[in-house]
């Protein structure tokens, strides 16, 4: 399924690097190769960021954001097992999820291998759907710039005559059911599954439910779990639950990214408030619940030399691409239908608890 | 510690901002071309950080951070729902595509400088993101190093390769790049205004000042044309169905001083000519105030004929011998006769006769024991000089004197202004005379009638009285006309046509003088009689006027002359 969903927008992008801007996509199968910048890392961020870098109708206006005029090289999460992300440069093993994207910007800028493949210089920028949390150091290498407000829920797929069951549901029931101490909601006897151990999204949710903090569970399904996140075709199993990132389900619903909800799999409420509001179509997030502790904010992550003017490494175009208060950035939040933020709020992201950037990773 | 990160961050944003913006400021402040017509739609660059309207001459920075967005209308302050910033989709064109190119070359994918990305155009293009910067594909840098004068904007297509793609609809703005830096500014867009027309209704009211007079005097027309606001334009006066002259309202009236032309009733009125005021365009609205045409009542002005009182019957010469002299004495000091009585006169209203033959000299009251009387119309040498009972004809006293001076000619003069226009190619009983109308004539807004400045106009009213019902020695009325003057520049007089025209004729058992033959206007010739009075005649009192037509010779330079026309009433 994650050809399904990834591939056609990856094909986008290659089609207007490999073939020149004139080009009609092809049905070609290969990754972007950047003649600019490269971002890689979680897969939360990938949609909207696909879309700001290869360019979106979906405020009605053309919103494409570009480093000095050239498209900038987006990589998806999963796909191919290796990529290359600039020209003559390594291939190397594609970085799925945040944390792998953060530590693949570190071995760029030192040198010291990703995967073993020195991979100096080809990575620019990380996206991460955590923040940088107990990395965080007032003089780090790295700057985690906000990039949008996500929050995390929980999708399930009823049983028929029992739908309200699993609808709405409190915290205190989602952490029985994943740590085993309930198993049983009304009627339904709940299938529970979470994502892959390298998920950001599962490691969060744990935590937020107080499970744990380093993704680890008690249930058997955690320790053997290979289920791809933000996926709603997993869920074939009328009872199943499993968290979910509220901007895919957004941009999904909207149209604005291949939808997996296909098979009846609908939003889940927590403790009353609801993660999005509206039909699809035109959903939007739920504000209330983007405020409470499932919200998060989301980042992309760059080496925080080139960002400062001050520094001889300062690169004016990367300090652009993610200088929040600039129009043009891709950590803009500005709302007309011209900007970013306007792109980024039809893939289910609200505007950041806060804009302050936050350095991280000392060496 | 986050607020010190946070400081740096955005010092990364605004140095990038200000290395570019502040350099070209300096010394290289790229200059704003002309608009370019050829675009198939005016464009209007919006800022992409809040999509304001930018301003022509602001300099922006090659890869400006803000970004620059392109619409088909300005924005309004009222963003709204964005409608007012799509291009709408055309017949025949499927995507669209940024681009930047030499002038001229807007419709030549292949020969683009710089260009975007093929898009789809969907339901029309939403406020495109169009600047220099951006345009990544092509030549961007040789374009920024190079710098000069280049079409920006978007063009509409009907396909999505470079190659084969045609143009069919290009929009865009003119820019001029510095060289180097890149910074850039755009070409201001020719003013559009909406006009707005206000209609306001007008009313004319006409008055007329006296409303009865003589026939031959002036009476003065005042039109008053009101509305909401105060009334520009032109009134136009009629005598009848006939237009006399068009006059400019000041603060919303118009007088015309006209001849009152016919016994009975003259009547007049006034139209306002519907007028356009066009406002000025500011902020792209304009007003125009449209005021309706509007035409008084009629008025009506009464003619009267002035009434004339034929002198009384007088005693004959052979009633003045020694027994009615009554110890008077006279004497005569130019103009006027003094006749000494007794002082028992003092009081008595007398009429006063002079001979031989009586000319009634008026009707006077005898105070300080004498009576003076004007006798200018008597010839030189010896009178006598009477007073008589008005009821029985007595004659009262009389006595001789000796007028030492010749009867005076009544005469005036009057100036006449006569105007050439430009571009002439050789071309171009009293027994009185009393002006009715103005001292000037002015002769304006001439004509070119066959390649000559032709103007016309008319005399104006006088009267010539003659009473002289018992001498009847006729008269005549000479007319001589200066040469007319420019500075050093001279019109012979034959330029100008006189027509004598009779404007009324009264009293009883006169003789209507006869008129002289007119003078046509370029072959005029002068002294010349305005009319003539045969011996044997009294005129009573005979109103003229006379039509004036002057024609200026080829070759006359424009401008105002001036002559003199002098009318003299000469007695036979």
């Amino acid at each position: 399924m994650f050809e399904n969903i990834k591939k056609p927008v990856v094909l986008g992008v290659a089609a207007s690097l490999a073939l020149g801007i004139f080009a009609v996509a092809p049905a070609a199968h290969a990754d972007p190769v950047s003649p600019s910048y490269v971002a890689v890392g979680s897969d939360t961020l990938e949609a909207s960021m696909n879309a700001l870098t290869n360019g979106s109708n979906a405020t009605g206006s053309t919103v494409r954001v570009k480093a000095n005029g050239s498209a900038i090289g987006n990589f998806d999460a999963f796909g191919s097992a290796k990529i290359q992300t600039k020209s003559t440069g390594p291939f190397f093993v594609r970085p799925a999820g945040s944390g792998n994207g953060v530590n693949a910007l570190i071995a760029s800028i030192r040198g010291t291998g990703f995967n073993g493949t020195d991979i100096t210089g080809q990575v620019d920028i990380a996206r991460s759907s955590s923040s940088a949390g107990a990395n965080a150091n007032a003089n780090g290498n790295l700057v985690y710039v906000p990039y949008g407000r996500d929050a995390i829920t929980y999708v399930y797929k009823p049983v028929a005559g029992h739908e309200a069951d699993l609808a709405s549901l409190t915290t205190a029931q989602l952490a029985g059911l994943y740590n085993g101490t309930i198993t049983m909601i009304g009627s339904t006897t709940v299938n529970v599954m979470i994502p892959q151990s390298g998920s950001g999204t599962r490691k969060t949710w744990l935590a937020d439910l107080g499970v744990s903090t380093d993704g680890t569970c008690s249930l058997a399904v955690c320790t053997s779990s290979t289920t791809p996140e933000n996926d709603a075709s997993q869920l074939t199993v009328a009872g199943s639950i499993i968290p979910f990132a509220t901007s895919n389900w957004i941009a999904q619903a909207n149209g604005y990214q291949t939808t997996t909800i296909t098979g009846g799999q609908l939003l889940g409420t927590i403790d009353g408030n609801a993660a999005a509001t509206g039909t699809a179509g035109n959903l939007v997030p739920g504000t209330a619940f983007y405020g409470t502790s499932y919200g998060r904010d989301t980042f992309l992550v760059v080496e925080y030399a080139r960002v400062n003017p001050a520094d001889p490494k300062y690169d004016a175009t990367l300090a652009g691409l993610v200088g929040s208060s600039l129009t043009a950035s891709l950590t803009s939040f500005g709302t007309l239908p011209n900007q970013s933020g306007a792109v980024k709020k039809k893939f289910g992201f609200l505007a950041p608890s806060s804009t302050t950037p936050v350095r991280a990773y000392a060496w | 510690m986050k607020k010190s990160i946070l400081r740096s961050a955005a010092l990364a944003a605004v140095g990038g901002l200000l290395v570019a913006a502040v350099a070209p400021l300096s010394a290289f402040a790229a200059t704003a071309p002309a608009y370019d017509t050829t675009t198939d739609a005016p464009v209007h660059l919006l800022l992409g950080s809040d999509l304001s309207n930018m301003t022509s001459g602001t300099q922006i920075d090659w890869n400006t951070l803000d970004g620059v967005n392109l619409s088909p209308n300005a924005s309004p302050a009222d963003l709204g729902d964005y409608s007012w910033g799509s291009f709408a989709p055309v017949s025949g064109a499927t995507s669209w595509i940024g681009f930047l190119s030499l002038p001229g070359q807007e419709r030549t994918p292949m020969s683009w400088k710089q260009w975007g990305d093929f898009v789809g155009i969907g339901t029309g293009v939403l406020i495109p993101t169009v600047y220099p910067g951006y345009l990544g594909n092509g030549a961007p840098a040789a374009t920024k190093a190079a710098g000069g004068t280049y079409s920006m904007g978007i063009a509409y297509t009907d396909g999505t390769a470079q190659a084969s793609a045609h143009v069919i609809k290009a929009y865009y703005t003119t820019i001029n790049v510095d060289p180097g830096t890149g910074t850039w500014t755009f070409s201001a867009l020719p003013s559009v205004c909406t006009v707005t027309t206000v209609d306001h209704t007008t009313t004319t009211a006409l008055a007329a000042n006296p409303t009865t007079g003589d026939v031959g005097t002036t009476t003065t027309l005042t039109a008053t044309v009101s509305s909401d606001i105060t009334v520009p334009g032109n009134v136009e006066f009629y005598a009848g169905s006939t237009k006399v002259s068009t006059v400019a309202l000041a603060s919303g009236s118009a007088t015309k001083s006209v001849t009152i032309a016919s016994q009975g009733d003259n009547t007049y009125s006034a139209k306002f000519v519907e007028n356009t005021v066009v406002g000025q365009c500011v902020n792209n609205a304009q007003t125009n105030d449209h005021f309706v045409g509007s035409t008084s009542s009629n008025l009506v002005v009464t003619g009267t004929i002035p009434a004339v009182q034929l002198p009384p019957n007088g005693p004959s010469e052979n009633a003045l011998n020694s027994a009615t002299a009554h110890g008077a004495t006279a004497s005569y000091s130019s103009p006027k006769a003094t006749l000494t009585v007794d002082g028992a006169n003092n009081g008595t209203t007398v009429n006063v006769f002079a001979y031989s033959a009586p000319l009634y000299l008026g009707q006077l009251t005898v105070t300080n024991g004498s009576i003076m009387v004007d006798v200018s119309q008597l010839p030189a040498g010896d009178h006598k000089i009477a007073i008589v009972d008005p009821t029985t004809g007595d004659v009262l006293a009389w006595a001789s004197f000796t007028k030492t001076d010749a009867a005076a000619q009544p005469s005036f003069q009057k100036q006449i202004n006569a105007d050439v226009a430009n571009g002439t190619t050789p071309a171009d009983g009293e027994f009185s005379l009393t002006n009715l109308s103005g001292t000037t004539v002015n002769l304006t807004n001439p004509a070119l009638v066959n390649g000559a400045s032709v103007v016309s106009g008319q005399l104006g009213s006088f009267k010539v009285t003659d009473l002289r019902q018992v001498s009847k020695p006729g008269w005549t009325l000479k007319t001589d006309v200066a040469q007319f003057v420019k500075g050093s520049d001279t019109i012979a007089n034959s330029a100008l046509g006189i027509a004598p025209q009779i404007v009324a004729q009264a009293g009883t058992g006169a003789t209507a003088p006869t008129l002289g033959t007119a003078q046509v206007s370029g072959s005029a010739s002068y002294p010349w009689n305005f009319a003539t009075l045969a011996a044997g005649n009294f005129s009573g009192v005979s109103t003229y006027d006379a039509a004036l037509v002057f024609t200026a010779p080829a070759g006359s330079p424009a401008g105002t002359y001036t002559s003199t026309l002098t009318l003299t009433l000469v007695s036979n």
